[in-house]
């Protein structure tokens, strides 16, 4: 049913059960919100939304409303501001004060939501919440005192992953977002995943930074400084500066890097390729086999930690080739006691956590020294005094100065399926199709079909952990090949440490900048790339 | 004959009679019969062991004494209360019976001498037996006159988990008539005729209430009694179960019966031990009756009802709230509407009623609409519990007609010189506030939250009295106090709106640690920041916790701004609680070093050797002015 | 605990949540990290979530308690009869502050909103035994019993 509603003096056709504030969004009118996340139900718990109703003067919150025939609604009164206003000062009264060391600046949406209602100056009395952090996590940094309780982060691994590593605890002036028996992340069952990072609105839960100890490990360590860049982070930082073509940004971070101090500078690539070709061996043993399992791949930390500890059944499925950074790890440091000291840039998280887990250390020290985030690597570049495009283009060393497309492609969403089919094709017959064909996309669900010797075959690519839930009893039961499988929703190029930025589609713009280059390169899938010739042939003869 | 057969006899072929007489055995048997009045408040007084004292003088006087435990007659400055029958004689009260003081009372009484005065409360006339002499009719007592017992039974001599004692007065024949005789519709309908309001704090009609789930078709429904009353100072939702559970059941099934649900539960707050004890007993009896349970007396119906002891927390006497915690979660409050009449536990339409609510259904069934009305006034019939707490002489739990004016309670539960010192009533609780003696003459009713007819807010009806030695800013701060632990913190006016109220008054109600500008500025704002943040907690707060918390403040800044300002601007409390205020020290030039405040100080915060000048170390100091008082040089000044 | 666990049914409905808590408490005297986990492998609710919803609640302990549990009454009639410096002189003799447990396990000290004693106010309560109109003398005295 549709109606109209008043809303400023001005008639809105409205549909019914929308809520008020999905309305105002609709028609472009601004209201501020603390606790509001698009996609998941409304919990009224911040009130700064509130309108006022001007038949009874009634200030109602606009997130949680429904509209009604005949409402007619004022969203900036005086009352409604004022109401505002002293909520935001409520808020600010214990607030800790020292934003200019919060890593959160100008993104924090508290500063903002602040600075529009002009409030200047502490109005209300209230000491400023003593610090208290929760630093358990190698990739997630809780500072509770920056906290102010809207339970996005709550909502978010409860409603969108089903983890509930933190909660509210305790109740009145003691409440608090907390891990069980208040344990820390790292001892809880959270799966480093970042999302809270994404969705917090203050500076309470940020990214660990690593930015000054790798600083401080390039002026002082006498051993081979080796950078390795994800695809994603060089898509992302091209986006940021307006550079048309991947390559160049991609030459002008290694120029830069290089003038910093690194030694030796690396796409991702290779690691995904040699994850993309062993993978293809390993499906392509299974069609001679003819298993009837489905084998899981993914190169997400986060999601092969979800699968192990909440869905054990499918486990076993789990491809055993380890994630591309750690390939690359191993490759770099081939003894024990390496001289090479090597960094990874990602757009994850998850990456962070992965690093420190036992399987990948040596002698207890990590493979990986350090691992920094997109946003990090920006952060290195101010420090640095660096500006794009850079003055001076350098071609990444070897193995990483014969990418293939493939590698980029790979970290797109879908982008695990359409490398490996295209490498499980080259493998068996040398030829395949730019493009593959999608049966279904429900949007964080996408089926995939080919054919591969006359056999016709369907593949799954899951984002995101409802997908995947629903997807368990089709997993089991053989139905696809394999099964992309990925924690966010729109894969690695949009990962939770990519740079901030308010676009909400910036992840199509990267998207877009992988897929020209895809599509203009002719070397577009692992094998085509000589240094996977000779991985193969080095492999060949250690057997 | 099994209960079964008993109750469908006394209820649907009226052979089996339960006539006042039956109910009355214990009174009329020809021993001594003692009524041990039993609940919590008693307990806590020292009933039990009074109780077993009297066991013990039984036995070693083997006389042939037979005890009745009941209820208590809700008067608690009397407590322990036991109750007295020997054969030939009415029974007589006796109050403040402590364990020591059994033997002596009982050796007198059962010999028909009357113990010490102080031992006297009342006695029960009857024409039948002889009366005892100089001892009031409890019915004359002024703490019984001004009380209109309806829900209540104004003295209980039989036992609270007896169902065939409850049949005696007429128990579960509200039940019985809604059942042959009334659709649910009806049911509805009666209930939106008597105009009962919730008892509960909101004031909202019952039968609207009903009415809205009944015309819902979502099965299954469920009916609720929401008994977490957790308001300070307001017991009277446990006095009811403790004293009549089976009426509580009796107006729940009657209220399933009325939107067709076939569940309900009772969320009792997990500390009322005895409550939930004797509950459980009537629940018991209630099932092997027949009254419960599938296809009840053969009429098709099928309606269960069981209990959920609630783990403590005051909002969940927020209905969303409450609801929140049977379903397992936080009890956090949610946003309304959905309302829970059609979105409630588990999703489906439910009702939630206080137990006072309950307690009056059963009689408005059984008697009508136009009887309940004939109680109270227009827009607020019935009668209403009060919990009567502080400075007064009579404190206890009043069933109070509505439209009494509070002038006529106080009398009743004061001594006249108490009356005069009264500086004010605080009503309601956290969710309540302050009356002026001014407004004394004020009615009791309920007060609509649209149009303000005064400042009466019952919440879960405490009555607090206060006198010259309280102060209202200190009041003012327990309550608040009272908000920052109990919000559940979800919304922001609420969580931090009562903690910075809190912070303010905390600040005006100590002494400012240095003198500086800045904190003077901030303490003279004090009063207008109270008011802004009260204004915008009343409309913006998610549920009625932080909606009525400000009630106190506002109150008390309309009455009593005098005493606000004071605070502030002389740092003065004429209560003397507000102690941080105050600062004492010793002028060297007076002092001659006698001694005297050293012995009196109960902190050893001075020091000094004799003959010299002595020093006040603040921060040991409590302040409790003993040494001002004792010297007597004038050397302690108060700055 | 393994054996209070194979009591329960082996799927549990989430309204029953508060109520196998408040058993397990009243059984083992607290609510501890192990029972939490295997409970909520049978209830399908995470841990975390779990610790978040019973932490909700006074009754729920997340720690042993001591021998003697204090229940200071701070309803309102108590307030107003000066329970507050009861509380403040409790916490100066013993060091414990609200929901703390001494050293030697003997007394945790409980706040309680109201016991229901308001006539005889203030009430303390150490287990379940009853003082009324308590003076500072009276709490005193207690104190020296617990200990």
């Amino acid at each position: 049913m549709e109606f109209t509603i008043t809303i400023n003096n001005k008639k809105i056709k409205v549909s019914n059960n929308e809520k008020i504030l999905d309305v105002l969004r609709r028609i472009g009118i601004n209201i501020p919100t603390l606790c509001n996340v698009p996609g998941l139900s409304p919990t009224g718990a911040c009130r700064l939304c509130v309108v006022e109703l001007n038949d009874t003067n009634e200030l109602v919150p606009s997130c949680s409303t429904p509209v009604r025939v005949g409402m007619n609604i004022s969203t900036h009164s005086n009352k409604v501001i004022n109401a505002r206003r002293v909520i935001v000062n409520l808020l600010l009264s214990n607030h800790p004060d020292n934003c200019l060391y919060c890593d959160k600046r100008s993104y924090c949406e508290l500063h903002q939501i602040a600075e529009n209602l002009n409030i200047t100056d502490r109005s209300f009395p209230g000491e400023p919440k003593k610090s208290k952090s929760d630093r358990s996590s190698p990739g997630i940094l809780r500072e509770m005192s920056k906290c102010i309780l809207c339970g996005r982060c709550v909502r978010i691994c409860e409603e969108m992953l089903g983890i509930s590593a933190i909660d509210i605890v305790n109740r009145g002036k003691n409440i608090e977002i907390e891990t069980i028996f208040k344990k820390g992340l790292f001892y809880s069952n959270c799966i480093h995943c970042g999302l809270c990072i994404k969705y917090c609105p203050t500076g309470a839960i940020i990214e660990k930074s690593y930015v000054q100890n790798l600083i401080d490990k390039l002026n002082n360590s006498e051993k081979e400084k080796v950078i390795v860049i994800s695809n994603s982070t060089i898509a992302d930082i091209s986006n940021f500066y307006g550079i048309k073509k991947f390559t160049d940004c991609r030459n002008n971070i290694v120029g830069a890097l290089k003038d910093i101090g690194f030694d030796k500078v690396f796409t991702l690539s290779p690691g995904n390729e040699i994850f993309i070709y062993e993978n293809a061996v390993k499906i392509l043993n299974h069609i001679k086999d003819k298993s009837n399992n489905t084998l899981i791949v993914t190169d997400c930390p986060a999601a092969k930690k979800y699968v192990k500890s909440e869905l054990s059944e499918l486990s076993p499925l789990l491809t055993s080739i380890p994630s591309p950074q750690q390939i690359l790890a191993k490759f770099f440091k081939k003894s024990d006691d390496s001289n090479v000291f090597m960094t990874v840039v990602t757009p994850c998280v998850a990456n962070k956590y992965e690093a420190v887990q036992s399987s990948n250390t040596t002698k207890g020290v990590p493979d990986i020294d350090i691992v920094i985030s997109s946003n990090e690597l920006l952060k290195l570049f101010n420090t640095y005094g660096i500006e794009f495009p850079y003055s001076r283009k350098q071609i990444p060393d070897n193995p990483s100065n014969s990418d293939t497309s493939a590698g980029p492609l790979f970290e797109t969403k879908g982008g695990i399926s359409e490398t490996l089919i295209r490498e499980l094709l080259y493998q068996n017959q040398k030829s395949y199709p730019k493009k593959l064909f999608e049966i279904k996309n429900d949007k964080n669900f996408i089926e995939f079909s080919f054919v591969l010797n006359n056999q016709q075959f369907k593949i799954a690519s899951i984002h995101g952990i409802s997908s995947l839930k629903e997807k368990v009893e089709d997993i089991l039961s053989g139905k696809y090949l394999f099964v992309e499988l990925r924690l966010c929703e729109n894969a690695c190029i949009d990962g939770c440490v990519q740079l901030r930025d308010d676009d909400p589609d910036k992840f199509k713009k990267i998207k877009k900048l992988i897929l020209d280059y895809d599509e203009t390169n002719n070397s577009d899938t692992a094998s085509k790339n000589p240094f996977i010739k000779a991985y193969k042939n080095n492999n060949l003869k250690q057997k | 004959m099994t209960l079964k057969d008993i109750t469908y006899n006394y209820l649907f072929k009226s052979t089996e009679l339960f006539e006042l007489n039956k109910l009355n055995r214990d009174v009329n048997l020809d021993i001594p019969v003692v009524f041990a009045f039993r609940s919590t408040c008693s307990i806590i007084a020292g009933i039990d062991d009074t109780i077993s004292y009297i066991e013990k003088y039984i036995n070693e006087n083997s006389i042939n004494i037979k005890i009745v435990e009941t209820s208590c007659p809700g008067l608690c400055s009397f407590d322990p209360v036991i109750g007295v029958k020997i054969p030939g004689r009415t029974l007589i009260l006796l109050k403040n019976l402590y364990y020591y003081e059994v033997f002596s009372v009982f050796d007198s009484i059962l010999n028909h001498f009357l113990p010490d005065t102080k031992f006297l409360l009342a006695q029960i006339y009857d024409q039948k037996y002889n009366s005892w002499p100089e001892v009031p009719d409890f019915f004359s007592l002024k703490q019984v006159k001004i009380q209109k017992r309806n829900i209540l039974e104004p003295i209980k001599t039989y036992s609270p988990i007896s169902i065939t004692d409850y049949f005696a007065k007429n128990g579960f024949k509200g039940f019985a008539k809604v059942l042959t005789k009334l659709t649910p519709s009806e049911v509805c309908s009666i209930i939106e005729n008597s105009e009962l309001k919730g008892r509960g704090g909101g004031g909202f009609f019952t039968g609207k209430k009903w009415r809205k789930a009944l015309e819902n078709n979502n099965n299954p429904k469920y009916f609720i009694c929401n008994a977490d009353e957790s308001d300070p100072g307001s017991v009277a939702g446990r006095i009811l179960i403790e004293t009549d559970p089976f009426k509580l059941i009796e107006g729940m099934l009657i209220g399933a019966y009325a939107i067709n649900a076939s569940k309900a539960i009772i969320y009792v707050r997990n500390t009322y031990k005895l409550a939930i004890e004797r509950l459980k007993k009537a629940i018991e009896q209630t099932k092997s009756a027949g009254l419960s349970g599938d296809d009840i007396f053969g009429s098709g119906i099928n309606l269960s009802i069981e209990i959920v002891t609630g783990p403590v927390a005051y909002v969940c006497g927020e209905e969303t709230a409450l609801i929140s915690s049977l379903e397992g979660s936080r009890g956090m409050p949610k946003p309304k509407p959905p309302y829970p009449s059609d979105k409630g536990f588990l999703e489906k339409p439910t009702i939630v009623n206080n137990v006072e609510t309950i307690f009056n259904i059963p009689s408005i069934i059984l008697y009508g609409a136009e009887s309940f009305k004939q109680t109270g006034i227009k827009e607020s019939f019935g009668t209403k519990l009060f919990t009567i707490s502080g400075k007064v002489d009579y404190p206890g739990v009043y069933e109070i007609e509505l439209g009494t004016s509070i002038a006529d309670v106080l009398s009743a539960v004061c001594d006249d010189e108490s009356v005069n010192s009264i500086k004010a009533v605080h009503i309601g609780g956290p969710s309540g506030g302050f009356i002026h003696p001014d407004k004394f003459y004020e009615k009791l009713v309920f007060n609509d939250s649209k149009n303000k007819s005064n400042d009466i807010w019952f919440g879960a009806g405490s009555f607090v009295v206060l006198n010259k030695s309280n102060c209202i800013v200190d009041v003012c701060k327990y309550f608040l106090d009272f908000d920052v632990n109990e919000s559940c913190g979800k919304c922001i006016p609420c969580r931090e709106g009562t903690r910075v109220l809190y912070d303010i008054l905390k600040r005006i109600s100590e002494r400012p640690p240095t003198n500086s500008k800045h904190e003077t500025l901030q303490r003279f704002k004090g009063v207008t920041q109270l008011e802004e943040i009260a204004v915008v907690m009343q409309e913006t707060s998610l549920c009625g916790l932080g909606q009525n918390a400000p009630i106190t403040i506002i109150t008390g800044l309309k009455y009593f701004r005098d005493e606000f300002e004071e605070h502030i601007y002389e740092k003065k409390c004429d209560a003397g609680v507000c102690r941080d205020l105050k600062l004492y020290n010793i002028n060297i030039d007076n002092c001659v070093g006698c001694g005297l405040c050293v012995k009196r100080c109960p902190a050893d915060a001075i020091i000094g050797s004799l003959h010299t000048a002595h020093f006040i170390v603040q921060e040991r100091c409590i302040k409790c002015g003993n040494c001002f008082k004792a010297c007597k040089f004038n050397a302690v000044n108060i700055i | 605990m393994e054996e209070f666990l194979n009591k329960l049914p082996t799927s549990v409905s989430k309204t029953e949540l508060l109520r196998i808590l408040q058993e397990f408490q009243d059984k083992y005297g607290y609510l501890d990290n192990d029972f939490i986990h295997e409970l909520s492998k049978k209830i399908g609710i995470q841990p975390g979530k779990i610790f978040g919803i019973a932490s909700f609640y006074s009754q729920f302990r997340f720690k042993p308690s001591g021998k003697y549990i204090v229940n200071l009454c701070s309803g309102v009639a108590c307030h107003i009869n000066s329970s507050e410096n009861l509380i403040n002189v409790f916490t100066k003799l013993t060091g414990l502050k609200d929901g703390e447990t001494s050293a030697d396990g003997k007394i945790t000290l409980e706040l309680v909103p109201c016991l229901g004693g308001c006539a005889n106010s203030p009430v303390v309560k150490v287990n379940d035994k009853y003082y009324t109109k308590v003076t500072k003398a009276d709490l005193l005295k207690i104190i020296q019993e617990l200990k």
